[in-house]
C-alpha cells in the first residue's frame, strides 16, 4: 500500500479534473467536514457504538479515496468491517489510528493548497 | 429574405409599452427561448421604450415594433420619430455618477443587456435593434449524497457540461424533482432518513421523475447491495470513489441511451400519425397545376397543407407549427380540424380565414408554447389572392428570374382581433407562384444565405420541372436527417 498521506497520482488527477481554481474550495469543504468527523469519532472513543462507527467509516472511505487520502481510506475500510462484525476490541485499537490519519490528511491537503 | 412575425405601430403611451412588452414575451415563449433570454429582451425593450416615453415624448408620439429575422436568428426592432438619442454613445460610467442615472434612463442596462444591438437614425426615423439569442440548453442533473465532501467534488466534475443541483437529503431532492424535473438523477444508496432505494421508488412514482434516467453511486461494494440494486429499475451503478472521466462517461452514456429510446418511440408515434396526413396536393385542378415537395424532419415536424376546391375558386394553405415531434404533429392536426370548421360552402377570403383562425387560437391558447405561421392562397380565374401570418413571403418566378411578393402579417393567435391584408397578383403565362415553409432555413447552412440563393438560375417550363430542380438543390445542401419539416409548393396556370 502507498504510505504517503496523500497519493500523488490520485491528487494530480483530482487537480486536473476540477482545475486549480476550484481545488482550494474543495479542500476547504474536505477540511471542514473532516474536522467535524474527527470530533464525532473522538466522542465515540469514550463510548463505542459499532453502528455509528460503521456508518461514519462508510462515508469517510469514499471521500478519502476521492482526495487521494489512501491511508485514511484503508483504515476506514478495515474499521467498517470490524464495527459491522461488532469486534469492539479491535475497533478500540483501530479508531485512534483513523483519527490520527484524518488529521494528517487535513494538514497535508492544506499544505498542498498553500 | 427575412420573415416578419409581428409588426405594429402604437401611440407612445404607458399602456402601449406594457402591451408590447407582453406581446414580446409571448412571442419569445412561442419561439422556445430560455426564460433568462426572455427576461433580458423584455427588460431591454421596457428600458428603451420608457426612455422614449419619459425623455423624448415631446417629439415622439408613436413607435413601431417589429419581430423578424430567419429561423434561429430573430431580432426585435423599435422605430420612432423622436430626437435621435443613441444609447450606445453614452458613457454609462459617467451616467452612473451623474444626472442621467437619477433621471432613470437605464442606459447601462441597455448597453449591458444588448451588447450586439444597434441604433441608427435615417430621415428622422430612429431604429433600435435587439437580436434574440437561442441558447443551447444545458441538461439538469440532480445529485443526492449525504456526504458534502463528495457532493462538492461531483459538482466540480460535472458543472462544465451540466446544470448541477446538489442535495444532501433525499427528501429535499425529491421535492425538487417533483416540481422542476431534471434530465438525470445520481443518488447514493446508504443515506440516513431515506435510503437510495426508497428514494428511487418515490422518484419512480412521480410524473416528472418516472422516466428520468437514474444512477446509483455508492460506496457499498458488497454483493447483497448490488443484488438489491439489480432488483430496482436503474440505468447505472457506480462504486465510489469515482473519477471525473468515469462519472462524465456514465452520465453521457445514460442520457444518450434514454434520448435514443425516447426518439425511437417518438418516431413510431409520428410515423403512424403522419401516414394519413402527409402533405399532398392534386397535380391539376381545372387550369391550375400544383407541385409539392415535402421532406419530414427525423423527429416529425409540424408542416401541413390544406386544399379546398369551391369550384370557381380554390383555397390552398401551407402552415408551419414551430417545434418537432408528436406535439407539433398533434398541433398541426388540430389546426387542420379548425380549418375544416372554418371552410363552409361559401367561399372565404384568405384574410377572413387568417383572422378567424387567429381569433380561435388566441381564445383557446392551443399554441401557448408554440407558434403557427401560415400562408393562404386563393385562386380565382388567373388571380392569386395571398395573405400570410408570420410566414416567409412568397415569390413570383418568371423568365427573367424571381421577385418577392410583399405580403406580411402577424403570427397567428398573438392578438385578440388581428386583421390581415392580402395581395392579389395575376399569374401570367410563364409565371409561377412559389412558397415554402422555413424548415428550409433550419436545415441548410445559415451561411448559405437565403432562399434567393436556392432560386437563382432555376428555370423551367412546368411547375413540376421548377420544383424538381429546386428540391435537388435544397437536398444537396441539407444534412441526411432534417431537423425540421421542409415543404415547397410551385403553382402555375394553363392559360395559353
Amino acid at each position: 500500500m502507498d504510505n504517503t498521506i496523500i497519493n500523488e497520482s490520485v491528487f494530480s488527477q483530482l487537480l486536473l479534473d476540477v482545475g486549480e481554481d476550484m481545488l482550494p474550495a474543495l479542500v476547504a469543504v474536505f477540511n471542514e467536514e473532516t474536522t467535524e468527523r474527527i470530533s464525532d469519532l473522538q466522542a465515540l472513543m469514550e463510548n463505542i457504538d459499532n453502528s455509528k462507527v460503521a456508518q461514519s467509516c462508510h462515508s469517510i472511505k469514499s471521500s478519502a479515496g476521492t482526495y487521494g487520502a489512501l491511508i485514511v481510506q484503508q483504515h476506514a475500510e478495515e474499521l467498517e468491517v470490524m464495527a459491522k462484525s461488532n469486534s469492539t476490541g479491535e475497533v478500540q485499537v483501530k479508531l485512534p489510528l483513523l483519527i490520527s490519519s484524518l488529521q494528517d490528511a487535513i494538514n497535508a491537503l492544506a499544505l498542498r493548497c498553500d | 429574405m427575412e420573415t416578419q412575425l409581428f409588426a405594429k405601430q402604437y401611440p407612445l403611451t404607458l399602456d402601449s409599452i406594457s402591451e408590447v412588452r407582453r406581446l414580446l414575451s409571448t412571442l419569445c415563449h412561442q419561439l422556445a427561448l430560455e426564460q433568462a433570454e426572455i427576461d433580458r429582451v423584455t427588460l431591454v425593450l421596457a428600458e428603451y421604450l420608457s426612455n422614449l416615453y419619459f425623455h423624448n415624448q415631446a417629439s415622439a408620439n408613436w413607435f413601431r415594433i417589429q419581430l423578424a429575422g430567419v429561423k434561429g436568428n430573430w431580432y426585435f426592432a423599435v422605430s420612432d420619430c423622436g430626437d435621435s438619442f443613441n444609447p450606445y454613445q453614452m458613457d454609462v460610467n459617467d451616467i452612473f455618477n451623474g444626472q442621467l442615472l437619477t433621471g432613470g434612463m437605464g442606459l447601462a442596462l441597455i448597453q449591458k443587456n444588448n451588447r450586439s444591438g444597434s441604433y441608427t437614425s435615417h430621415d428622422g426615423i430612429n431604429k433600435f435593434t435587439c437580436p434574440l439569442k437561442e441558447q443551447t440548453k444545458k441538461l439538469k442533473v440532480v445529485i443526492v449524497d449525504d456526504d458534502r465532501i463528495l457532493l462538492y467534488a461531483y459538482q466540480s466534475f460535472l458543472q462544465h457540461d451540466f446544470v448541477v443541483h446538489m442535495f444532501s437529503e433525499a427528501a429535499q431532492a425529491f421535492k425538487f424533482i417533483e416540481h422542476e424535473g431534471c434530465d438525470l438523477i445520481i443518488a447514493d444508496i446508504h443515506m440516513p432518513e431515506m435510503s437510495g432505494f426508497e428514494f428511487r421508488l418515490k422518484v419512480e412514482s412521480c410524473d416528472k421523475g418516472a422516466l428520468t434516467p437514474f444512477v446509483f453511486l455508492t460506496g457499498d461494494d458488497d454483493l447483497s447491495i448490488q443484488e438489491q440494486a439489480a432488483e430496482v429499475s436503474i440505468d447505472g451503478y457506480l462504486i465510489k470513489p469515482i473519477t471525473k472521466t468515469s462519472l462524465l462517461a456514465v452520465c453521457t452514456r445514460v442520457i444518450r441511451r434514454t434520448n435514443q429510446l425516447a426518439l425511437h418511440y417518438q418516431q413510431r408515434v409520428v410515423e403512424s400519425l403522419s401516414r394519413p396526413f402527409k402533405p399532398s396536393l392534386p397535380s391539376t385542378v381545372g387550369d391550375w397545376h400544383f407541385s409539392l415537395a415535402h421532406t419530414p424532419a427525423c423527429e416529425g415536424g409540424g408542416d401541413f397543407v390544406f386544399f379546398h376546391d369551391y369550384g370557381d375558386s380554390k383555397l390552398l394553405i401551407l402552415g408551419d407549427i414551430m417545434g418537432h415531434g408528436p406535439v407539433a404533429k398533434f398541433h398541426s392536426f388540430a389546426i387542420m380540424g379548425y380549418l375544416e370548421g372554418l371552410i363552409t360552402s361559401t367561399s372565404i377570403s384568405p384574410t377572413e380565414l387568417l383572422s378567424g383562425l387567429s381569433k380561435r387560437l388566441f381564445l383557446n391558447q392551443l399554441l401557448e408554447n408554440s407558434m403557427l405561421t401560415c400562408i393562404v392562397v386563393k385562386l380565382t380565374g388567373n388571380q392569386c389572392e395571398i395573405a400570410t401570418a408570420g410566414h416567409p413571403q412568397p415569390y413570383l418566378l418568371h423568365q427573367e428570374g424571381f421577385d418577392v411578393i410583399d405580403c406580411k402579417g402577424t403570427v397567428l393567435g398573438l392578438l385578440p382581433n388581428e386583421e390581415y391584408s392580402a395581395v392579389t397578383i395575376q399569374l401570367g403565362a410563364d409565371e409561377k407562384l412559389f412558397f415554402y415553409s422555413d424548415g428550409i432555413f433550419e436545415n441548410i447552412d445559415r451561411n448559405f444565405g437565403c432562399i434567393d440563393s436556392i432560386l437563382t438560375g432555376i428555370k423551367g417550363t412546368t411547375a413540376q420541372h421548377i420544383l424538381d430542380q429546386l428540391w435537388l438543390r435544397f437536398e444537396s445542401l441539407s444534412p441526411d436527417q432534417l431537423n425540421d419539416d421542409a415543404t415547397a409548393i410551385v403553382i402555375d396556370l394553363n392559360n395559353k
